[in-house]
């Protein structure tokens, strides 16, 4: 990696007149060294003076775009001295590199239904809450899979099924000092629509994931194409729709998924769907261009959208929200100072200003009350107490993403994770699941 | 005068009706131009689509092939499909690439071929990472897992043989359990390999684990090394069979997810805009189509407007100027007859007008004027004519009392004369002797007088008789006429006469015109100063229904200024002593008027005269019936 102006510039001055060539070199213990040399050393390396301005650990992230951020990346570096690199990818692209190689990576950053995969694959380490700084600061959302006691438990795999690292070496609920990840963004997620086409409903009230198969809005439905949370919003809206009852929708099993692709081929084949998407890009574009006025949607994609003047609803359907919980992972080729970055990393991430910047983009952090002192009033009134918005609010990018006197889509953080139908899951059945949405997409 | 303005004119009128109609003819090419023109737009447009079309239907074809290929691989797994899956998304890429060219940057196919090469292009990669997958899957489970299967046999086995010479029946016995539950595991992998089942591979892994946690209770004496190294031989065995069979399954979980959903998923969407690009075509060459029968349509209607319009235009312009131009020409032609026939028009029309037919109406008016003006004169010139006629029959009946003056006057007066005559000589007979001579020359002078005044009133009788004496038309032979005048003729003077006539035998009044004849040959000879030198001819010609005579001689001749005077009673104009009363002319000149002809003369002082005069071949003119008073 090149040296940046401002380094050149320092190593500059430090060295009088000698001109920066500088260059970025892994040290064989994972950090970076920084070489400034003067230009007769240039030609023979071993000639000229080696001045090593900085060693900095170095962190390959993998993970989604959705917290791997340019502008998370700067702020960690800068905060902890370390050097960190982000490997942002598709969901399942990342999964799979992740439980494959688990030496490419040192923190992994996805949703809660990769960890079991991640986990039965000895890719990941478990986590020591003992170097996790403000543990007891995380949320009894991750920790029991209910914000409040009477909140609605969601089915298939709430976090706190898959935190806590058994004596047998399984994950489960029993609480222990191991667990499988750092539990930090979460949200809920529904669909998206289109006001101006689609008549405005009721949240939990009139707003339905049965709105998914309403014939009106026939060839303009898209889902995201990721069978652990598209094939729920399906199953979601067949159960709204009363065309199918599920035993456990967080466990299809295999007759019931026949039976629900039986239906869903058929409304595909009848060109009710306009197709899937596979990125919150494309989701956005989806909408914008008018294929679409109703679909899976991400939280980023809607504001994304409501910031480029596209009015989009995120839904509160009635029958509640499908969750999702990220995780964050130590690699189990992860060690010494690596390590131990990465930890420091991991304290970063619940210090306060990462679940500020995400929570501009919608998204929660487990621990919030620490993000509040990094929240004017009217954003933590807006984005976790369900307030009209006190002023314009603006997102990460600068841009004016939520209108002053606006409500937050599905009320405050407790009203909304008090509505869980349903937690991204990886099912028993996820292999048959695969080709049947296979055959899904292909009819 | 008023003169049109250049507005107002007909020229203009004429210039801009003119300039309509040229500019509708123009505008009808024009719009036969510009429909041919969009007809030929619209040929090339559908020459283009179809173009387009066709490789719209190669590109959906391949998109279609590349599915069925990438499908087909997902299956079979066979390196010719994947083969021929990256061969077909090569040449949809080109195929793209190239369409793209074809098509314009605005056009709606550009973004949905965007859309689909993006697709495409990033299809491959993930047709890549699924056949690495299935690579990985294949090589784990075909060489690795089963080398790794092996090492476990061949370290069970010889754990197995440490604990037999060990005689170890619990070690043995939880040895056992180890191999069944490692044999479990492998069945379990063996079934999800066949069939993955998230089920087998737990089971799988509950197996090993089971395998590996009874090995691990296997107790071996602590001084045994060979054991514990076989011991722990199997463990890292059992724990890399585990780590291989976790790779493996999630290779196959990869290569799954690859080919069932992100392949899947993204065939979907490029066979989606594929056959949105096809129908977006055919779309358009539909609409190429209408729009190229609606140009047809249209041109055709336009031609049709155009043509009724400029029919339209023609004929408003035609009435218009029939009603501007040709009804008032009409009119006023109309008029100009009228005119012509001496009419006068109270209203000429279009006399209000600022053009050039107002000028001609005004000048109608003019002529309307004029007439009316003549109209007047001819009015004033009858009534004139009228007084005029009034007054030559007032003065006819005065000359003609005049005439009956005259001549009871001259005959009444001859008498008495007659008588003084008498008187007188009786009288100088009677007392010639006694009478002084003074008184006897009076007496004479008496007597001369009285015979003067006797050849006066018989001249004055002869004038007045003259028209007034019945007349017989009778055959005369001029030839002779006009030489029994010269036989009476005393041409004692001398003066030569010769006669050129050659006339034909006329029937007319004898005595007038023998009487003419006889007083200008006699009065040429008579003023004749030429003595045998004089000469006079006579000529005679028929010239139509006119004789023209001449008498011409070479006597003292008239001046000019006497030449009315001569034709006057009692006038001379001759200065020589020459006997006469002065009414030969005027009895000759009333004599040819009386008969219808003319008399001229020709003359200047001491050049000779030349008196010519027609006379018609029947008498016309006015013969007074005077019978009665001549005979009284």
């Amino acid at each position: 990696m090149i040296l940046n102006r401002r380094q050149c510039i320092s190593g500059a001055a430090a060295l009088g007149a000698s001109i920066c060539t500088g260059a970025y070199a892994e040290a064989p213990d994972g950090s970076d060294s920084v070489s400034d040399t003067n230009d007769n050393s240039i030609a023979d390396g071993s000639s000229g003076p080696v001045i090593h301005v900085k060693r900095r650990t170095v962190v390959h992230v993998l993970g989604t775009h959705v917290t791997l951020q340019e502008e998370i990346r700067r702020r960690a570096e800068k905060e902890l001295g370390i050097r960190l690199v982000f490997s942002p990818g598709g969901s399942a692209e990342v999964l799979h590199r992740a439980s494959t190689h688990p030496e490419s990576f040192d923190l992994y950053e996805q949703w809660s239904n990769s960890i079991r995969v991640l986990w039965q694959a000895n890719a990941i380490q478990s986590i020591d809450i003992n170097r996790i700084r403000y543990w007891d600061e995380i949320n009894a959302l991750t920790k029991t899979g209910r914000l409040t006691p009477t909140a609605k438990m969601g089915a298939g795999d709430a976090p706190n099924t898959i935190l806590y690292v058994q004596p047998d070496g399984k994950l489960g609920t029993q609480q222990s000092k191991d667990v499988s990840f750092l539990p930090y963004v979460h949200n809920v997620d529904s669909f998206g629509y289109d006001p101006t086409v689609v008549p405005k409903g009721v949240p939990y009230e009139t707003e339905s994931w049965a709105w998914l198969l309403d014939e009106r809005w026939a060839g303009k439905v898209a889902i995201v194409n990721e069978p652990t949370i598209g094939l729920f919003d399906l199953a979601l809206a067949l159960q709204a729709k009363g065309l199918m009852q599920f035993g456990d929708i967080g466990n299809l099993t295999r007759r019931e998924l026949d039976d629900m692709f039986s239906i869903l081929v058929k409304y595909r084949r009848d060109g009710h769907f306009r197709g899937v998407w596979s990125s919150v890009p494309a989701s956005v574009q989806l909408m914008k261009r008018g294929e679409s006025v109703i679909e899976s949607m991400f939280s980023p994609a809607v504001y994304e959208l409501n910031a480029n003047g596209i009015p989009c609803i995120y839904a509160s359907p009635k029958e509640g929200y499908r969750a999702w919980h990220g995780v964050m992972c130590l690699s189990s080729a992860t060690t010494g100072i690596v390590k131990d970055a990465a930890y420091e990393y991991m304290n970063w991430w619940l210090s306060g200003w990462p679940g500020a910047f995400i929570a501009r983009q919608g998204y929660y952090i487990s621990n919030p009350e620490r993000s509040r002192e990094e929240l004017t009033d009217a954003e933590w009134e807006y984005w976790y107490l369900g307030k009209p918005a006190a002023t314009d609010l603006l997102g990460t990018s600068g841009k004016r993403v939520v209108a002053k006197g606006r409500v937050r889509d599905g009320g405050s953080y407790t009203k909304r994770f008090s509505n869980i139908a349903v937690w991204n899951t990886v099912m028993n059945t996820y292999e048959y699941s695969l080709r049947r949405w296979n055959e899904f997409l292909s009819a | 005068m008023m003169y049109p303005s250049e507005a107002n004119s007909l020229k203009r009128r004429l210039h801009i009706g003119t300039g309509l109609l040229v500019a509708i003819c123009l505008l009808s090419n024009m719009i036969g131009w510009f429909g041919q023109e969009v007809l030929l737009s619209n040929f090339r447009a559908i020459e283009s689509s179809d173009q387009i079309a066709t490789e719209v239907l190669q590109v959906n074809r391949g998109a279609l092939q590349l599915k069925a290929s990438a499908e087909n691989y997902a299956q079979t797994g066979a390196d010719a499909q994947y083969n021929t899956a990256h061969e077909l998304q090569s040449q949809l890429l080109t195929a793209i690439d190239g369409l793209k060219k074809k098509v314009g940057e605005n056009d709606p196919l550009t973004d949905k071929l965007d859309q689909m090469r993006e697709l495409i292009a990033s299809f491959g990669d993930q047709l890549q990472l699924a056949s690495a997958e299935r690579n990985v899957r294949t090589d784990l489970f075909q060489n690795k897992l089963l080398r790794q299967e092996s090492e476990v046999d061949d370290s069970l086995a010889k754990l197995e043989k440490y604990l037999v010479t060990l005689d170890e029946n619990d070690a043995s016995r939880r040895l056992l359990v180890a191999v069944r539950a490692f044999s479990t595991a492998r069945k379990n992998m063996l079934r999800y390999f066949i069939q993955p089942s998230s089920d087998d591979y737990e089971r799988m892994l509950d197996s090993l684990k089971e395998s590996q946690s009874e090995v691990r209770r296997i107790e071996l004496p602590a001084d045994d090394e060979d054991a514990a190294e076989a011991k722990q031989r199997v463990l890292t065995a059992l724990a890399n069979f585990q780590s291989l069979g976790v790779r493996a399954v999630q290779a196959t979980r990869g290569y799954m997810f690859y080919v069932n959903v992100v392949m899947a998923g993204q065939i979907s969407e490029f066979v989606h805009y594929s056959n949105e690009i096809k129908d977006l075509v055919g779309e358009q060459r539909e609409a190429s189509r209408a729009a190229r029968q609606w140009a047809v349509t249209r041109s055709r209607v336009f031609g049709v407007l155009a043509a009724a319009l400029a029919v339209m235009i023609a004929a408003i312009l035609a009435f218009r100027l029939s009603k501007v131009i040709f009804d008032p020409i009409s009119n006023l032609t109309k008029t100009f007859l009228r005119l012509a026939q001496g009419e006068t028009i109270e209203s000429i029309p279009a006399v209000g007008r600022n053009d050039e037919i107002g000028r001609m109406a005004r000048a109608a008016e003019v002529f309307s004027r004029k007439n009316q003006q003549t109209k007047e004169l001819l009015q004033r010139s009858q009534s004139l004519s009228e007084e005029l006629s009034q007054k030559a029959v007032m003065l006819e009946e005065s000359n003609q009392e005049l005439d009956n003056f005259a001549y009871v006057a001259s005959h009444d007066l001859k008498s008495p004369l007659r008588g003084l005559r008498c008187l007188a000589e009786w009288v100088q007979e009677d007392c010639e002797g006694l009478l002084s001579e003074d008184s006897q020359k009076h007496l004479l002078q008496m007597q001369g007088r009285v015979t003067k005044m006797e050849s006066l009133l018989d001249d004055l009788l002869s004038y007045s008789r003259v028209g007034r004496t019945a007349q017989r038309v009778e055959k005369v032979d001029v030839h002779e006429l006009v030489d029994s005048v010269l036989d009476i003729m005393d041409v004692s003077n001398g003066v030569q006469i010769s006669v050129d006539c050659d006339l034909p035998v006329i029937e007319t009044l004898k005595t007038p015109l023998q009487q003419v004849l006889l007083n200008l040959i006699a009065n040429a000879i008579k003023y004749n100063d030429k003595g045998p030198d004089g000469r006079i001819q006579v000529t005679g010609n028929l010239n139509g229904g006119m004789l023209e005579f001449a008498v011409i001689d070479n006597g003292i001749g008239i001046a000019p200024r006497f030449h009315e005077r001569i034709f006057q009673m009692y006038q001379r104009a001759s200065s020589l002593q020459v006997e006469g009363s002065g009414m030969g002319l005027a009895i000759v000149k009333k004599q040819i008027e009386i008969v219808g002809g003319e008399i001229h003369v020709d003359s200047s002082e001491g050049q000779g005269s030349t008196f010519s005069f027609t006379w018609p071949l029947q008498k016309s003119g006015k013969v007074h019936d005077v019978n009665a008073s001549s005979s009284a």
